[in-house]
């Protein structure tokens, strides 16, 4: 997630605004050096990870030949499937930052009763599986079934991704801008949508990227609410069709689309390098009186999170209490609980070590291939976990036997899955540090190494246990890879979850849905707190 | 460092401290003399189900078995990409499409006839690749005053007066391996042609089989197109208070579909004696009664006491249809879709 | 007889260009050891990239530096050149206390905990070791930065504007401190900036810094009284500059025959009049002139005069007696002019 901002949205501004912003409107030339070895190697190493899958899928695309991948590409079926699925990508990604936005405005800018809560409120549906509130609304109503329940359950499931950077841009914008405004006789709605929108455009953009993937890769959505999105056929064509090169195809496909995707986002984000001068944090700004929309706004959110949150969570804990009689194996629940956190833990190192160089790279050097190794990550993240898990089974039984269905190609195939989730954080939190800072170490004897160690990732901490955190949620929902990739006898809250309800045996299932959200809404509480922490001071100050 | 992300850090290292007490299991192929040592089962049947049966016989045999659960259809995926390193030494699948999709790449090794030709022939495979261990009857569940005379044939279901009336489980396996046997039988022209026609009966869809009977029992639908042991594990959960009553389809209906869950023996296995042995357990009559009973599925062997309340098997005549011609699932998924019977 | 010791910084035929700019065209500068050097110009000329090429975080397009007689540039990194730096906005790390700000540069140990509390008594903040930098007014947080930088007992501290974002009504005490503690300290400074009462006041050294080149490198007095070039007259202090026609030894100018510090040439030429230098009498004694207006700064005033031919220029005058705008008052100069062909 980016939260830099692009230095087009000060052009619009008055002179006298711009002189009085001052030191922090002044572009630093970054990218002139060239990178270091230290830091180019293992992020080569980590992209090189995180392709393996298009290895696979061009692999397994061609095995039989060019032209059964002509005839599968120009069916009508085909195109009719992506234009379904980037449909249901486009609506979901539009709500999703109207939702979004709003609700960061209105924790940020506006004076709520209890900001503090809705805050971290806002954030707990990352800690909903969207397979178990998919379930939760079509066994309530089953005419939700199709599009309309794909939207609703996506939409509800992945705001956040926009909600918490565009939150923490906000907190992070000088409000001097927005006072010449209004000085100018800007009325405060022109402010929002004219000023303070486009300075915070980068965020609402990566966030953005991040809802479209994760509506291109998502199953458990869409084929619970059975409308025939990609992800539907691509599973179908494994273990329906048991035809890996159709697979491979139709993954191949989705590639592509995600390339655009990512390709357009870095575009339309802009290449700024917006650094800021000095230790000085930006004032607070004064919260804006909402005046008689106060209940609207409050309503608003309250049905937000009734529907992403509270309404799930009832239906869980209704699913275990139609079980109470039977109980449930604590030893079973625990030995789940202890492998999901191991698991997760593991995975938020490991993806972090990967996403540290490639974040600091990207922050840090403008060459082209910095970029291109920083958007490759990605790629893969558009891909259902279905087609990660069988590419790494691939590539796992035949070049990585000994650690094949063991712990590290596991945490490999999460570190694949959910990169793109710390790289993007560690990459705004490092553009958010002056370069300045790490010039005056380098001229006080510490080489580009031990400045990295003493200066930057200290200051950047709280963006690292942001994109920690974020893989280590993504990591403890994730089924289809952990599925076909866990240690023979080895369970995790998501796969006991999977076999309950593939019997039917709801009641069983609850406690494990019920396990996977507690736990989950442990490290989704504290995202929103690092995301918005300020490296020179202690913690976010609201007003 | 603030004091967030020494939370967060402190969550890590907790996490990983807690979790180290845990147990992990890490599968150890020592395949020694047969029949010893430790095997892996891929099984698409739930673990709650199997794993008592796999431990008798470990009791018995003292042959340890790794269980590795999931999904039928990915670990048949997975079995194909595997290939020949798979680790597993045994597939158990909880449907004949899968199996046949394996045995089709050749990752199979041919059972010992003595052992296949408990099934019959209808309920394994022509190489010997496989063999089915338990049956699934398609029926038509029926509740007795909504629908006192209801159809034996899949052609009666179209029948106006029961416009509205029936229910499915469209995402169900069974009722899509019905449809490919359906298509294998009158041809996809055919087939497209039923499917077409049920389609305009509005038929009413639930997520589960179980869904499905329910719906029957409660009286909401008259019909329901489920497999035959749906309601009798209901009757044994709730005793007398069940009305809703099974059907069962005319000989030779594409209806009356049976289903077979089956295993077989991997060629990667590098312990096949220990493989085979647990083939040979669970088509042994202990396996065979422990199926009919658990889950009144019909035990394929003959000889062994199915539940009483299931007619004969041998009184059933189902449709002509090599079972391994199953796996085309994908193509029927598309034609349901077409149909507009899968997708909304 | 003994050579003489290296310069602490020599820079020879650097060159830089940003894509089409050229922005330092070939830079000669000299800093003795010891003194205070002032690099002063226009805000954007180049001198920033200077002090980065020197530091050496920017790479030059040609020409070397040498620090202590040894070529640092091109081929030394930063953290081996030896050379501190006070930024523009302290920059002192957020993360670290006062004294670990100051200490960064130093091993661990007993004696750079000694030599952090003999920095930090240098300029004036002793006690406040354990204190953060978001606790520390903008001064403090300047002299923190400079006892940072000269901790590790560097060859040259270059010091980046440092006093830009301060109050003006602070700058001057900061500035005195933060120089007392320099030279206390014997170190060699280098002091980028645009404010020429700054370095006029505090180097012992300027070189002027213009389109590129250093135009002049002289003492605070020769640059202001005897300019080198029309431009570094003009950019140095208030200046006024007339037209005039030259023989040789006199010049003749709206102000009268006036007398050029050296030879000028002859013909027509362009004459610099400093402000302290017009004197203002009643009307008939000297050169007509019409009042145009005041600026009061409270310790003087700068009158603005229209001579004949609506040639105009500045006086500066005590305060006491201001004549009024629009009042006619006689003019004279007094001292020597630069004289530039025009």
């Amino acid at each position: 997630m980016s939260i830099a901002a692009s230095p087009s949205s000060l052009e619009a501004l008055p002179a006298p605004a711009l002189r009085r912003a001052g030191a922090v409107a002044r572009r630093r030339r970054v990218g002139r050096r060239r990178p270091p070895l230290a830091l180019v190697a293992p992020a080569v190493v980590g992209a090189a990870a995180a392709v393996v899958p298009l290895w696979y899928l061009a692999d397994r695309a061609t095995s039989q030949g060019w032209s059964e991948v002509a005839d599968e590409l120009w069916q009508r079926r085909t195109l009719d499937l992506v234009v379904r699925s980037l449909a249901l990508a486009g609506v979901v990604t539009a709500l999703c930052v109207v939702i979004g936005v709003a609700a960061a405005w209105l924790v940020a800018r506006a004076d709520l009763p209890g900001r503090r809560v809705w805050q971290v409120a806002l954030a707990l549906p990352l800690a909903i599986p969207s397979y178990v509130s998919a379930f939760a609304w079509v066994s309530w109503k089953p005419w939700l079934a199709g599009f309309r329940g794909a939207v609703l359950v996506l939409v509800l499931a992945s705001y956040p991704y926009v909600y918490l950077p565009v939150l923490a841009a906000l907190r992070r914008l000088d409000p001097a801008h927005e006072e010449v405004a209004r000085s100018l006789g800007w009325t405060p709605r022109k402010v929002v949508l004219l000023l303070t929108l486009r300075q915070v455009r980068p965020a609402i953009v990566a966030g953005a990227l991040l809802v479209a993937l994760y509506v291109l890769s998502d199953f458990g959505a869409v084929a619970t609410m059975r409308f025939e999105a990609f992800t539907w056929v691509i599973y179908g064509a494994y273990r329906a069709g048991f035809n890996p090169a159709q697979a491979a195809i139709l993954g191949t496909v989705l590639v592509a689309v995600a390339v655009v995707i990512v390709a357009l986002e870095a575009h339309v984000r802009g290449s700024a390098s917006f650094t800021r001068l000095g230790a000085g944090a930006p004032r607070p700004s004064r919260p804006l009186p909402l005046g008689r929309w106060r209940v609207a706004a409050v309503a608003f959110l309250v049905v937000v999170l009734a529907a992403a949150i509270a309404f799930p969570v009832a239906q869980v804990v209704h699913w275990m209490r139609r079980g109470a009689d039977t109980g449930f194996d604590v030893a079973r629940v625990a030995s789940a609980v202890g492998a999901t956190l191991r698991l997760s833990a593991l995975a938020a190192l490991a993806a972090l070590a990967v996403a540290v160089p490639i974040g600091v790279l990207a922050a840090r050097f403008r060459q082209r291939y910095v970029h291109v190794l920083e958007r490759s990550t990605y790629v893969a993240h558009g891909l259902p976990g279905i087609v990660i898990a069988i590419s790494l089974v691939f590539v796992g039984v035949r070049l990585l036997r000994p650690i094949y269905q063991e712990t590290p190609l596991l945490v490999l195939a999460y570190v694949v899955l959910f990169l793109p989730l710390a790289v993007g954080t560690v990459r705004s939190s490092v553009e958010q540090l002056p370069v300045g800072l790490e010039e005056v170490a380098r001229s006080l004897g510490h080489s580009p190494a031990r400045v990295l160690a003493r200066v930057t990732v200290p200051l950047a901490a709280p963006g690292l246990a942001a994109g920690a955190a974020l893989v280590f949620l993504a990591t403890m929902k994730e089924l289809p890879a952990t599925l076909l990739l866990r240690p023979t006898g080895t369970e995790t809250l998501a796969t006991e979850l999977w076999k309950a309800t593939s019997i039917s045996d709801y009641a069983a299932a609850g406690p494990y849905a019920l396990a996977i959200i507690l736990l989950a809404a442990v490290p989704t509480a504290l995202l929103s707190g690092l995301l918005t922490a300020r490296a020179d001071g202690p913690g976010d100050a609201l007003p | 460092m603030g004091r967030a992300t020494r939370t967060v850090g402190l969550l890590v290292a907790a996490a990983l401290v807690v979790a180290g007490c845990g147990d992990d299991d890490d599968g150890d192929d020592t395949g020694s003399a047969a029949p010893s040592g430790t095997i892996t089962i891929y099984s698409g049947r739930s673990e709650d189900l199997v794993k008592p049966l796999l431990d008798q016989f470990a009791a018995e045999t003292g042959i340890t078995v790794e269980f590795r659960g999931g999904d039928s259809g990915e670990l048949g995926a997975q079995l194909l990409t595997e290939g020949d390193a798979s680790p597993a030494d045994v597939f158990f699948s909880q449907d004949a499409g899968a199996l046949g999709a394996v045995s089709k790449a050749g990752l199979f090794e041919a059972l010992p006839a003595e052992l296949v030709e408990r099934v019959p022939e209808a309920y394994r495979a022509a190489d010997a690749t496989w063999m089915g261990l338990s049956g699934r009857v398609r029926v038509v569940v029926h509740h007795p005053e909504l629908a006192p005379a209801p159809p034996d044939h899949i052609d009666g279901l179209l029948a106006p007066e029961w416009k509205g009336k029936i229910g499915f489980a469209p995402t169900n396996a069974s009722w899509q391996a019905f449809v490919t046997g359906l298509r294998v039988l009158r041809g996809d022209d055919g087939a497209r042609a039923w499917l077409e026609g049920f389609a305009a009966q509005d038929p009413v869809a639930y997520e589960r089989n179980g869904a499905v009977r329910d719906a029957v029992d409660a009286g909401e639908i008259a019909l329901g197109l489920v497999n035959h042991y749906y309601l009798y594990e209901k009757i044994a959960a709730e005793g007398d208070g069940v009305v809703a009553e099974n059907q069962y389809m005319a000989a030779g209906d594409p209806g009356g579909l049976v289903n077979v869950a089956g295993a077989g023996v991997l060629a990667s296995s590098d312990n096949e004696a220990a493989a085979v042995a647990l083939v040979d357990y669970l088509s042994g009559p202990k396996g065979q009664a422990y199926f009919a009973e658990k889950t009144f599925e019909y035990p394929l062997v003959e000889g062994t006491v199915t539940a009483d309340v299931l007619p004969p098997l041998a009184d059933l005549d189902p449709p002509a249809l090599d079972l391994s011609d199953l796996d085309s699932l994908g193509e029927t998924q598309a034609l349901l879709a077409d149909v507009g019977l899968l997708t909304k | 007889m003994p050579s003489p010791e290296p310069p602490a910084l020599r820079v020879t035929g650097v060159t830089k260009a940003f894509g089409p700019r050229q922005v330092l065209d070939g830079i000669d500068v000299e800093v003795p050891r010891g003194a205070v050097t002032a690099v002063l110009g226009p805000s954007g000329g180049g001198k920033t990239t200077l002090l980065r090429i020197v530091v050496g975080f920017e790479h030059a397009d040609a020409g070397t530096v040498a620090v202590d007689g040894e070529v640092v540039a091109p081929n030394v990194p930063p953290e081996r050149r030896r050379i501190g730096i006070v930024p523009q906005e302290g920059a002192l790390f957020p993360h670290l206390s006062v004294a670990a700000n100051v200490g960064f540069g130093l091993p661990r140990g007993k004696a750079s905990a000694e030599r952090v509390a003999e920095c930090l008594d240098l300029v004036g903040l002793d006690g406040l070791q354990t204190a953060r930098p978001d606790q520390l007014s903008g001064g403090q947080q300047q002299r923190v930065a400079l006892a940072r930088a000269l901790a590790p007992r560097p060859s040259l501290v270059v010091l980046d504007e440092p006093f830009s974002s301060l109050d003006a009504s602070l700058r001057g005490q900061v500035r005195d401190e933060v120089f007392a503690a320099v030279r206390h300290a014997r170190t060699t400074a280098v002091l980028v900036t645009h404010d020429q009462q700054e370095a006029l006041s505090v180097a012992d050294r300027i070189a002027v810094l213009l389109h590129g080149r250093i135009a002049q490198e002289a003492s605070p007095q020769d640059v202001y009284r005897f300019p080198a070039t029309l431009e570094v007259a003009t950019f140095v202090g208030e200046a006024a500059v007339l037209d005039g026609a030259s023989d040789g030894d006199l010049v003749r100018c709206a102000l009268g025959t006036v007398h050029p510090h050296r030879p000028a040439p002859v013909g027509d030429v362009a004459v610099v009049v400093r402000p302290e230098q017009v004197l203002l009498g009643p009307a008939g004694h000297g050169v007509g002139a019409v009042v145009t207006h005041l600026t009061y700064l409270g310790h003087d005033a700068l009158v603005g005069l229209r001579l004949a031919e609506g040639v105009e220029c500045g006086a500066r005058v005590h305060a006491a007696d201001l004549p009024a705008p629009g009042s006619a008052v006689g003019v004279r100069l007094a001292g020597g002019v630069s004289v530039f062909p025009a």
